[in-house]
């Protein structure tokens, strides 16, 4: 060895001795004997030494970026920033530092190595037998609140009180730390163990514990408890669901980052934790965990929707924390729900294997689809979703499966990309994928207004296409202007043609009448009275498709009483046009049928009358029988056309100018079925065929009746007066014969009789006065309740039949007369 | 020292930066001992083998210190 090496290894030794009493201060003090520190020096030295060629050394770049790096990695990015900016400084000053680098490798090799206020569980530990490495930095996100880092705790902290670490005073507390770490996992420790009875974790009364630590336990036994119940609740599997399911896993989720504490808490436990610092440090979980098993406890065994609406209810905790808390769980345990929603709205399927979702489906046949098979299940409506939100929903989901299975258009898909797109939309295949995204967006908790804008939008796409459907495709219109032209008999030269057609047919029995006889009939009346133009032939074949003849089986009536016209029509206009709808057309059918047919019958009367009064004017001019038939008969017309005019004028064309509006504004399908419903309403009420006329109408059939009669009478009459005046002819013509062939003209006592003018038998007068009195007092009767009726239009009616005040006069003579007598 | 620095002055400042760094790292060194670890460094020594030293030395001080600790708790324990 050589001087400066020896001189240079004394300096070494010199200073390596002094770091030695720096940081051992304990061998400063002079024992009794000096050969720990002289071991130890001798120790450090050679470290020193067998070390002094073995690794490389770092440059200022890397150990600065290894020290910033672990900085960053234990959460501390501002430190590492600051570290950036004090690395230049140092370059500045020390200059006169020839081993800097090392020097900064030294300090990175040093980090995170803080001599610990208390390590007495390396005591025992033999010199050198491990390296102390420096406990991993904890993951901080886990908890940030509850788990401060464990270094910066214990070093401002103040020592763990000691005293009660000692055996005499029972457990100890780290046993008691090490037990109560068990039974945050709701394990049972050795000491403290889960009393069913107690529903709780108890600490032995016999054991030997400090009363402070008893208190301390007793509390962070809680935990054990909250666990056990959230635990029980993930497990247990009652009210199987989606809902509970995603809830559940949610809970799980919890529990993991509950594990994860419990984790660096058993970590921390390894180098000190004290019971104190438990608590502290799970005051956080503990409120989440409180949170738990409140929602655990409200959802009991709901599902579905009325469970969100349970756990929402602690979504308005005061608590902002708790509140965000509850939303997050929340999110999580209502996306299957979202995801429902979704596929309702968007394809209209129904995947809801647990009956959690607010939309139910009946097993109803296909053809009552838009009004009885989907329903809205009002206990399940979840919190997110609003009443009239939810009918909305429906109604788009309903559409989808209208349009789907009643308009028999399967290949139809709802597609949410702008109307104005459809022009650039195929493109190309990015464009396509484009509109993918566009047309299933995800929903989220949360953003209720995305769904609500969603729903609206497929709600307006699914509509427009069913309307354009109904009416384009399937002409509903048209269908109603067949109705109205043919059932409601608006088409004049088609019921002049029936008439002529069926009366003949009509006026035998039911019995004796056959459908087939009908079908041909009606056919022909149509076919006589459709245009000629080349149009009309195609809506003629539409027409014969629909329309039929209906014969009610009434065994005593004639056939005016039973035949009907009918209109048949398939999925999906008769949804439209429904079986009840149909029925009240077939109930109008035949209360204006009957009319017509009374008109016709006078309209005969007054033919027969015409070609009857030119052959017998001699005699009945000034006769007061057939004048009182004339009055009568026009009283009659006067009434029937003018009722004929309310109907068809007042009543049917001005419901059918609305329709006609309603249908062309209509926006939506269910707006198509209301136009139908008020025209429908209108007509009932209207044209008295409602309940609440039920009275007026029996009387006008009896009015209808009393006519018929009469036609018939008079038809009886004239065909009387005629065969008197043929027999009257023939008389003659034999007494001419006679005359000629120098003979009596007339022979025998009778023919003075017959020979003069044919004579009215008294019977008829009587008869006339019988249908007279009837048909008046029915008349007024049906006036009286027209006029005073409170349904407006009928006014219209009133105000016709008596539009100079006659009827209202012989009224309050009528009236007048039994008050007087 | 081998290389003496320019002034005073100058290595108090020098030792001013190193000392915050030093708690930056959270080395757990005072003032005093990163004076003693520079003038180590300044005679080359490996950095690596000096901070194995100053586990070493630590780990020995808290056990020196257990160990009064304990004979204090325990006066008739195993001091005898």
């Amino acid at each position: 060895m050589d001087a400066p090496r020896y001189a240079d290894s004394l300096q070494l030794a010199e200073r390596v001795e002094r770091l030695m009493l720096h940081l051992v201060p304990q061998l400063r003090v002079p024992t009794e004997d000096d050969s720990s520190s002289a071991r130890l020096l001798h120790f450090s030295l050679r470290i020193l030494s067998s070390r002094m060629a073995s690794s490389s050394l770092a440059t200022t770049p890397q150990s600065a970026e290894l020290a910033r790096r672990r900085l960053v990695h234990a959460g501390r990015a501002s430190d590492a920033l600051k570290l950036s900016g004090l690395l230049p400084r140092l370059e500045r000053s020390a200059h006169g530092l020839a081993h800097l680098p090392a020097l900064l490798q030294l300090l990175v090799a040093l980090m995170n190595s803080q001599p610990q206020a208390s390590l007495d569980a390396c005591a025992g530990a033999a010199l050198l037998a491990r390296p102390l490495a420096p406990p991993p930095p904890p993951p901080l996100r886990v908890d940030p609140c509850a788990v401060a880092p464990p270094h910066e705790e214990s070093r401002i902290a103040p020592p763990p009180f000691k005293p009660e670490r000692t055996v005499t005073n029972g457990l100890s507390e780290e046993t008691l730390v090490r037990e109560l770490l068990f039974v945050m996992q709701g394990i049972d420790g050795v000491h403290i163990k889960w009393e069913g009875a107690k529903d709780a974790f108890v600490v032995p009364r016999d054991t030997l514990m400090p009363a402070g630590a008893r208190q301390l336990v007793g509390r962070l036994c809680e935990l054990g408890w909250l666990y056990k119940q959230v635990q029980a609740y993930v497990h247990e599997g009652a009210g199987a669901g989606l809902v509970p399911q995603s809830f559940r896993h949610a809970l799980q989720v919890e529990l993991t980052e509950w594990f994860q504490l419990i984790a660096i808490l058993e970590a921390q436990r390894q180098s000190s934790l004290t019971l104190l610092q438990l608590l502290v440090w799970s005051h956080q979980p503990l409120q989440r965990l409180i949170t738990l098993v409140q929602l655990v406890r409200s959802c009991g065994s709901l599902k579905g929707g009325a469970m969100s609406v349970a756990m929402a209810r602690y979504e308005r905790h005061g608590d902002p924390e708790v509140a965000g808390y509850v939303r997050h769980l929340l999110r999580q345990s209502c996306s299957p729900l979202l995801a429902m929603v979704r596929q309702w709205v968007m394809r209209g399927e129904l995947l809801d294997p647990h009956n959690e979702f607010f939309i139910e489906q009946q097993a109803v046949p296909l053809n009552e689809l838009w009004h009885q098979r989907y329903t809205l299940r009002e206990a399940m409506l979840p919190s997110f979703v609003s009443k009239p939100l939810a009918h909305t929903i429906l109604l788009v989901g309903k559409v989808i499966n209208f349009i789907r299975l009643g308009c028999h258009d399967a290949e139809w898909t709802l597609t949410l990309a702008s109307s104005s797109a459809p022009a650039a939309a195929p493109r190309d295949a990015g464009a396509a994928t484009d509109r993918h995204v566009i047309d299933m967006p995800t929903l989220e908790f949360g953003r209720e207004e995305e769904m609500e804008a969603l729903v609206m939008r497929a709600s307006t796409r699914a509509n427009s296409y069913l309307l354009r459907l109904m009416l384009d495709k399937y002409m509903l219109q048209q269908h109603c202007l067949n109705l109205k032209q043919y059932l409601l008999l608006g088409k004049g030269d088609f019921v002049q043609q029936l008439m002529e057609h069926l009366a003949p047919q009509l006026a035998k029995r039911v019995s004796d009448l056959h459908r087939h006889q009908f079908l041909s009939l009606v056919e022909s009346a149509i076919r006589s009275s459709a245009s000629s133009e080349p149009t009309a032939e195609a809506e003629v074949t539409l027409l014969l498709e629909h329309l039929d003849v209906q014969l009610l089986k009434d065994p005593g009536g004639s056939g005016w009483d039973s035949f009907s016209l009918d209109y048949r029509v398939e999925s999906p206009l008769s949804t439209v046009l429904s079986a009840s709808a149909l029925a009240e057309y077939r109930q109008a059918f035949t209360f204006l049928w009957r009319l017509k047919r009374v008109e016709h019958a006078l309209t005969g009367v007054w033919r027969k009358h015409g070609t009857t009064a030119r052959l017998l004017q001699h005699h009945f001019q000034r006769d007061p029988i057939m004048h009182g038939c004339h009055l009568l008969r026009n009283e009659m017309i006067h009434f029937v056309c003018n009722l004929q005019y309310y109907l068809k004028f007042e009543v049917i064309e001005c419901s059918w100018d609305d329709l006609l509006r309603k249908l062309s504004a209509a926006s939506e399908f269910e707006e198509l079925l209301a136009a139908h419903r008020e025209f429908m309403a209108a007509l009932r009420s209207k044209a008295l065929l409602g309940p609440e006329t039920a009275t007026l109408h029996e009387t006008l059939k009896g009015i209808c009746d009393v006519i018929v009669q009469f036609s018939k009478a008079q038809d009886v009459l004239y065909m009387s007066l005629l065969e008197q005046k043929a027999a009257a002819r023939q008389l003659a013509a034999t007494a001419a014969v006679n005359t000629a062939a120098g003979r009596w003209g007339c022979s025998g006592d009778d023919a003075a009789a017959t020979l003069g003018a044919p004579r009215l038998q008294p019977e008829f007068g009587n008869q006339l006065a019988v249908y007279a009195a009837k048909y008046r007092e029915c008349f007024a009767d049906f006036f009286r309740q027209v006029s005073r009726h409170a349904l407006l239009d009928l006014e219209f009616l009133s105000f016709r039949l008596d539009f100079n005040l006659y009827y209202e006069s012989l009224r309050d003579v009528h009236e007048a007369a039994p008050g007087s007598t | 020292m081998s290389q003496p620095l320019a002034s005073n002055y100058q290595r108090e400042e020098t030792l001013d930066v190193l000392y915050d760094i030093s708690q930056l790292l959270q080395t757990g060194l005072d003032r005093e001992a990163l004076s003693i670890l520079v003038d180590l460094t300044e005679t080359g020594v490996n950095p690596e083998a000096l901070a194995a030293v100053v586990h070493e030395l630590r780990r020995e001080s808290a056990a020196l210190h257990a160990a009064s600790q304990r004979s204090d708790a325990a006066p008739t324990g195993n001091c005898r």
